[in-house]
């Protein structure tokens, strides 16, 4: 295994999503540590294989449940539907497909797009700037 | 009350999904008012979604950090399953198969036949 490839995913690519789920950079950096040990007692021979997407996606899935599990703990308001925020970070950014994010957090695939465009619309209602633009054309 | 155009959609389609857009659809926005104010719209957005994303990325002082430290994690664990398979090693007492081979092994060096026949001949001598 080479200890960089797995520090480079896991410093650039899973804390990018978590901290897009919880919000915190100090949540974020601990929960994708918690991860990273499960993993470790777990499967670690799994992690020779951190380049593959089965990997890569099995790893996203952890993350996720851990914040679903710690969403109280990080006081996030319970209006955040946090499966659509995976949802749409995992389209938007890297490309997923909808089978594969379905997979990721345990929601039907025919929720996944439906969550994914709420998402999406949500942070465009949270900017003020987009509503000015709108009306300014 | 301006009226829809019916490429709205393929437009709305394609630019929220960031895809290509053929010759004559962008050639039919430039002319077409509606088209064009929905194009408008939809890039502002698109800047305004890859902000929002783009904004929890991890900067360069909390990647230093985050490499470090599961550099350290990792490493840690490395050396934690070395010394666990040499304590397993040194207080195991092996298969039963490698087990019964050493023995035999040792029942036929010189040593272990001079004794047999030693004790054996003391069982004669006491019958
Ligand atoms: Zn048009």
């Amino acid at each position: 295994m080479e200890v960089s490839t797995v520090s480079e995913f896991i410093s650039d690519k899973c804390f990018h999503f978590t901290h897009f789920l919880v919000e915190d950079e100090l949540q974020a950096s601990q929960l994708v540590f918690d991860v990273l040990q499960s993993f470790l007692i777990e499967s670690p021979s799994a992690l020779s294989r951190v380049e593959s997407t089965g990997f890569r996606n099995d790893f996203y899935s952890r993350i996720y449940k851990l914040a679903k599990t710690r969403r109280d703990h990080f006081k996030m308001s319970e209006s955040v539907d946090l499966s659509g925020r995976a949802a749409f970070f995992l389209v938007y950014e890297h490309r997923l497909s909808i089978g594969e994010v379905a997979k990721i957090t345990t929601t039907p695939e025919d929720q996944v797009l439906l969550k994914v465009v709420h998402a999406r619309s949500q942070i465009l209602k949270d900017n003020n700037n987009v509503e000015k633009f709108r009306t300014s054309l | 009350m301006i009226n829809e155009c019916v490429h709205e959609r393929s437009v709305s389609r394609l630019v929220s999904r960031n895809s290509e857009l053929s010759d004559s659809l962008k050639a039919h926005i430039s002319q077409c008012e509606n088209c064009t104010r929905k194009y408008n719209i939809l890039c502002h957005e698109n800047s305004v979604l890859k902000e929002n994303v783009s904004s929890y990325k991890s900067n360069f002082e909390i990647k230093e950090t985050l490499s470090r430290e599961v550099e350290l994690i990792v490493e840690r664990y490395a050396e934690k399953s070395k010394r666990d398979a040499r304590v397993l090693k040194n207080n195991s007492f092996g298969s039963l198969n490698h087990n019964v081979l050493a023995f035999v092994k040792r029942l036929t060096q010189p040593i272990s036949l001079i004794l047999m026949l030693f004790v054996g001949a003391l069982y004669f001598l006491t019958l």
